[in-house]
């Protein structure tokens, strides 16, 4: 089993808490600085090649091909802020970086070129280790929390200081009479319940490698 | 006296933690001209500071100090250092919680009758019965100002309850609606109606939703008799050798330890840190922890029944649009052992933004298995499935001797094992929720593990006999006579309900108690 889990945990902090803080801050500082372009030109810990690597990694882990670069290029912006204070965590990513070149047998930097399929099986070979569990905790916490990435998935965000939905379609949903019964059709579902791995845990009819041309 | 009172000033009422218990409590007591000094273990934040984002707001109100978790259950495993999500801050959990209403049902004060001797239940009847408490409910309601309650009319459904209501009815239910709200449909109390933020668990920038913060704290200050002292950790309650309990110790800001003397101390920290606080309040007289010569402080912990479900659909449903659970199915919250399971749920509606939905929807996923269902975030509807939970021995609160928090003390450590008949109604209310979805269209559906439990109970339960239980039918310790218990703690069984209205009647109850034993030199 998952020796260290995605999200919240493993991130204690000095008064022996939960620092979550650290990620959702880092992705509300750079939302805030739109000149920032994700901040790789002035990495603090980081080599520019294993940044990059980093950037191409995050994106085959969570891949959003509408998403453009510079989202991907914050999260790993906050993973250099973390390996500057930590020099456990610079270690834990140069090293981690170096694992995609063994289980690839190419640099690092042509992580990225690969087809989408290697890159999978390269990942999927890494996903126990605290090196990938620490780049997608960063993922989950950062990408999603970058304002700007909102509108791609159709999230309006902050409300009250609009007047909130009240006037801006709360209740404007409109296809609700003409929606098909599909309780006899072969309906996807995923299920997150199910503890034998991480295989068995996703039953979706989703195809599981494609291009990466496809918008 | 008026506020703010002395630290020497033993006259005074304790109160440690300011939500939906505590707050209301204090309130009440301050109202009769009883003086309250609430100690919060939490910062002050006004709605103002609020913020319209997951985890800044969850950051700003969570309760992060440090917590282990143990047992089978899966939260173990996703979230070892986070078996709760409830607040640290003035005013407590309302200020997270969404506003769901519903009042126990009758038999649900009555489940060691009604279900019988269940294997791995430590089942008991709650010493009360709802219509002792139905008028105490009908002055919650109108407290807390309850759309749907007193005059006060239904939310108009948002996008999200209108998928639910339409995936109800062709399932041939019958009771759905956006269901008693504690958040305003109309202006009530000074406060405004709702503007359909969409934001309720990140507190409520607009006030329209109750919580102790926005109207029990400043109403109960207002009268003078109240002191809420914030950023005040009670590290532990100490007691006279006639084993009357005579103040707290709490830690400020600054660490600086202080005494506060009191007449009466109430415990309402939340079912985690009201048990931990007894627990770590042992002494020669109490050596297994304050008020537990019953052995039962910290036991019986439930979470409530909870599974998520998200429909996918062909069309935007925007269901973060709008009050963040107005929207619930009641035909489920029934008892009928034919369905395989004790015990009833509802079905309540849910969103979550990009943020948390990464967070929670099925942690360890990744790839295009992941990103494809987050690409869909604009069609998904949710709703949460919450239902009773059964009581154990085994699931407890203890102190954890290897772990220690900023101010040097053990942390709790939470042990849950799901109970077979939780797996089992779980399952149910799963499969009864994604053919809902499928009814109205649904092309894909998500079952979402438990979230890290929003509805923490029973950990000080309330009993008619002292071997059997915490404290008594008013919430007042077997073992202490000036000692009280004031959360969700005291929850003898969960019921299907959301508990916080049941928390507010019973604070209400229990204020008119002290005061009138106040009156009458009995405490």
């Amino acid at each position: 089993m998952t020796t260290q889990s995605v999200g919240l945990d493993g991130q204690v902090s000095e008064e022996g808490g939960i620092r979550v803080a650290d990620a959702a801050v880092a992705g509300q500082r750079l939302d805030t600085d739109p000149d920032r372009t994700g901040g790789l030109a002035d990495l603090r810990a980081l080599d520019q090649g294993t940044a990059r690597a980093l950037v191409s990694m995050t994106r085959a882990m969570y891949p959003h091909d509408r998403l453009p670069d510079v989202h991907y290029e914050r999260v790993v912006a906050a993973l250099d802020e973390k390996a500057a204070a930590d020099a456990r965590m610079r270690i834990l990513l140069t090293e981690g970086v170096g694992w995609l070149a063994t289980t690839t047998g190419r640099y690092p930097s042509e992580f990225g070129g690969l087809p989408e399929a290697a890159q999978v099986a390269a990942l999927t070979r890494l996903q126990e280790t605290p090196f990938f569990q620490a780049v997608a905790a960063e993922v989950v916490v950062n990408l999603y929390s970058q304002h700007d990435v909102w509108p791609y998935f159709g999230y309006e965000g902050p409300s009250t200081d609009e007047g909130g939905y009240l006037h801006r379609g709360f209740d404007d949903v409109d296809w609700l009479d003409d929606a098909p019964d599909r309780r006899d059709a072969p309906v996807a579902e995923t299920i997150g319940d199910e503890r034998d791995g991480d295989e068995a845990r996703i039953q979706t009819e989703a195809g599981q490698a494609r291009s990466g041309e496809e918008d | 006296m008026p506020a703010p009172f002395d630290l020497t000033d033993d006259s005074v009422v304790v109160v440690i933690g300011s939500g939906a218990g505590g707050g209301t409590l204090a309130n009440q007591l301050a109202q009769k001209g009883i003086d309250v000094v609430v100690l919060e273990a939490g910062k002050r934040v006004e709605p103002e500071e609020h913020v319209d984002d997951e985890w800044p707001a969850f950051n700003q109100l969570a309760w992060l100090d440090m917590r282990t978790n143990s047992g089978t259950y899966r939260l173990a495993e996703d979230f070892p250092n986070l078996p709760a999500w409830h607040s640290k801050c003035v005013g407590g959990s309302p200020v997270h919680w969404a506003g769901c209403c519903p009042r126990f049902q009758d038999w649900e004060f009555r489940t060691r009758t009604v279900y019988g001797e269940i294997p791995g239940a430590t089942l008991l009847d709650w010493p009360i019965t709802l219509e002792e408490l139905e008028p105490y409910y009908d002055r919650a309601e109108a407290n807390m100002g309850v759309a749907g309650t007193h005059g006060m009319p239904l939310h108009q459904p948002d996008n999200n309850a209108k998928v639910l209501f339409e995936g109800a009815r062709r399932m041939g239910y019958q009771k759905y609606s956006t269901g008693h709200y504690a958040h305003n449909s109309v202006p009530y109390d000074g406060r405004p109606a709702t503007v359909q933020d969409g934001f309720c668990f990140e507190g409520n920038r607009s006030r329209a939703k109750w919580s102790p913060l926005v109207s029990d704290l400043p109403k109960g200050e207002a009268t003078g008799h109240l002191e809420v002292r914030p950023e005040s950790m009670v590290l532990r309650i100490e007691h006279d050798d006639a084993g009357r309990v005579t103040g707290v110790v709490y830690a400020d800001a600054d660490g600086a330890e202080h005494l506060q003397r009191a007449r009466v101390v109430c415990v309402a920290g939340n079912a985690i840190e009201t048990p931990r606080l007894l627990l770590g309040s042992a002494s020669n007289l109490h050596p297994d922890g304050l008020a537990n010569s019953s052995g039962q402080v910290g036991r019986n912990y439930m979470r409530h029944m909870s599974d998520t479900c998200w429909g996918v659909f062909d069309e935007p449903v925007h269901f973060y649009r709008g009050n963040t659970m107005a929207g619930i199915v009641e035909d489920e919250a029934y008892h009928d052992p034919d369905r395989g399971f004790v015990g009833g749920f509802y079905m309540e509606t849910i969103h979550l933004g990009p943020a948390f939905m990464a967070s929670f929807m099925n942690p360890h996923s990744w790839g295009r298995d992941f990103t494809e269902l987050m690409d869909a975030y604009e069609n998904f509807a949710g709703m949460w499935l919450v239902g009773e939970d059964m009581p154990s021995a085994t699931n407890r609160v203890t102190l954890n001797p290897d772990v220690t928090d900023q101010h040097g003390l053990p942390v709790p450590n939470v042990h849950f094992d799901d109970h077979k008949n939780d797996i089992d109604m779980r399952d149910y209310a799963a499969d009864r929720a994604r053919t809902l979805y499928q009814a109205v269209g649904a092309v894909k559906t998500i079952r979402t593990p438990p979230f890290p439990a929003s509805h923490n109970m029973g950990t000080a339960r309330m009993s008619e006999r002292p071997e059997d239980g915490v404290v008594d039918r008013w919430g007042r310790a077997h073992d202490v006579p000036n000692l009280f218990v004031s959360d969700g703690s005291v929850f003898t069984t969960g019921a299907a309900a959301n508990p916080t209205l049941t928390i507010v009647a019973l604070a209400i109850r229990q204020a008119d108690h002290i005061a009138e034993q106040l009156a009458q030199q009995a405490l």
